[in-house]
């Protein structure tokens, strides 16, 4: 098992906001879906990947390597592509190109052409002047055309239109065609990972819910349905979440195989999407 | 580095247009306000760069600070200290750029025959304008890295009229009060060295003060958050 990244009880403190005990690993080849209302950690436990924010204390292995003491080293191998642009929005598509060219060992000046071609991206216009997807198709452009093993992405999808969205998965899901690379993407439009995502870390108010394959998940979370009756028995301790309505409950449960065995016909389960997933770890507090 | 120097001459290009004619403009109105006399020069020009480096400067650290490119640099392979030394890198590109104007805008003039009093550029203009351009940015820059464009703009506004009025205020000063005796035993301390190691001495204290100035620069930088 090869670990392209890893974070190891990441703790950082704000004033109104802390990020606490944050693990998880990423194997080479695969993509990893980071997911979690807004607020509630994402951008920060990326920036500190990327040391644009210090951490207070923990550990952030990429490559196997330190991500302070082999910093250059490893950044030479990152491609990012964040949630707005930050390139110089004054300068056309081919002089901020001319400026990061030098930055990078391996930079591919073909395979960036190439981009540009496919992504009906015009070199000679201003960023500014490019709309909020051909931004982010130049940002992926730019993160591509260094051979990078590793994508970091901070919601890329967010405030793209579905058509753009659907084209910046696909091209990601053919990035991966090639298995040494891998992929951490953090989104909280929970749809987009449904077709490319391999594994899920969901965080919630600083903190890691769970981290797993993404086949685990939705075969071991149920959303279940039932009379409220059963709200007033063992079956609440199985919930995670719950809604009450009119003819009974709907909530989520962790396993569903042993409600299953449990409860039996009292309870209908069904399988959950990752945004249900999401929505009842996120109203939990509210609703068991 | 000299990617980052490129983006600030590439996103300054209109300005950097523009500051031949500020240096032009300059000329003119220092015609009735200068001090007449040697130092008329050196004041002249050490005035037109401290306001094109000032505007160049403040207008590349404003627009930096404003698109939030430091997130890009700092997410690429560059060491901090390279963005830093970058940024004092800029100064004197801009620096550069000033003295051609001035070369080519008093080169006119005198090509013109217009009649405007014109000073060649000498070695004192070139390292009083050095050591001015130096000491305002060498001020004003951790403060800017430190604080931002927005919280540090006042500071910079402050450091351009005491170095723009401060040059030709000086001047005056030395040479009305040219008969005092401190300022007769300066002259005399200073004629009594070699051209030489005036201009080496001038030249070291002008490295030191940036030297400085790039460490508590750089010092900042590398705990700062993005």
């Amino acid at each position: 098992m090869s670990l392209i990244l890893e974070v190891r009880n990441l703790k950082k403190v704000f004033k109104d906001f802390t990020l606490e005990d944050v693990s998880f690993s990423l194997e080479r080849g695969y993509i990893m879906g980071f997911i979690g209302p807004n607020g509630s950690g994402k951008s920060t436990t990326i920036k500190m990947i990327m040391n644009l924010l210090k951490k207070d204390s923990g550990s952030i292995s990429v490559f196997g390597l330190d991500h302070i003491r082999h910093e250059k080293e490893i950044k030479n191998r990152i491609g990012f592509v964040y949630d707005e642009n930050y390139y110089c929005e004054e300068l056309t598509i081919s002089e901020m190109k001319r400026i990061i060219t030098p930055f990078y060992d391996n930079w591919d000046d073909s395979a960036f052409e190439k981009y540009l071609h496919d992504f009906a991206l015009p070199a000679r216009k201003k960023i500014k002047e490019l709309s909020k997807g051909m931004k982010m198709k130049f940002s992926l452009a730019i993160a591509l055309s260094h051979h990078a093993e590793l994508l970091i992405m901070d919601e890329p999808t967010s405030g793209l239109d579905p058509v753009i969205r659907s084209e910046l998965l696909e091209i990601l899901s053919d990035t991966m065609q090639d298995e040494e690379k891998g992929v951490f993407f953090s989104t909280h439009i929970t749809s987009d990972l449904d077709r490319t995502a391999d594994y899920i870390t969901f965080i919630n108010n600083g903190r890691i819910e769970f981290t797993a394959a993404k086949d685990d998940i939705l075969d071991n979370f149920g959303l279940v349905k039932g009379a409220r009756e059963l709200l007033n028995t063992d079956f609440k301790d199985h919930l995670v979440g719950v809604r009450e309505n009119r003819f009974g409950f709907e909530g989520l449960i962790k396993n569903k195989e042993a409600v299953k065995r449990l409860f039996r016909d009292s309870v209908v389960i069904e399988k959950p999407s990752l945004e249900e997933i999401m929505l009842y770890f996120t109203r939990r507090p509210q609703n068991v | 580095m000299f990617s980052i120097v490129l983006q600030d001459l590439l996103v300054m290009r209109k300005s950097i247009l523009l500051s031949g004619i500020y240096i032009a403009v300059m000329l003119l109105i220092f015609q009735n306000i200068a001090t007449p006399g040697l130092l008329a020069g050196t004041a002249i020009f050490t005035a037109a760069m401290i306001a094109v480096t000032y505007m160049l400067i403040g207008n590349a650290c404003a627009y930096a600070d404003k698109s939030k490119v430091d997130v890009v640099f700092n997410s690429m392979p560059v060491n901090r200290i390279e963005i830093v030394a970058a940024r004092y890198l800029s100064v004197y590109m801009f620096f550069i750029i000033g003295i051609v104007y001035y070369l080519i805008v008093t080169g006119l003039i005198n090509l013109a025959q217009l009649p405007v009093q014109v000073y060649p550029l000498s070695w004192e203009g070139m390292i009083g304008a050095f050591f001015a351009v130096t000491l305002m940015n060498s001020v004003y820059l951790p403060v800017f890295f430190k604080w931002g464009y927005v919280n540090s703009r006042m500071i910079n506004f402050i450091l351009f009229f005491v170095f723009f009025f401060g040059g030709n205020i000086l001047a005056e000063a030395i040479y009305k009060n040219r008969e005092y005796a401190p300022v007769k035993q300066l002259q005399g301390f200073i004629a009594n060295q070699s051209e030489t190691l005036l201009r080496a001495g001038f030249i070291l204290l002008i490295l030191v003060i940036l030297f400085v100035s790039i460490l508590i620069s750089a010092r900042i930088y590398i705990n700062k958050e993005f």
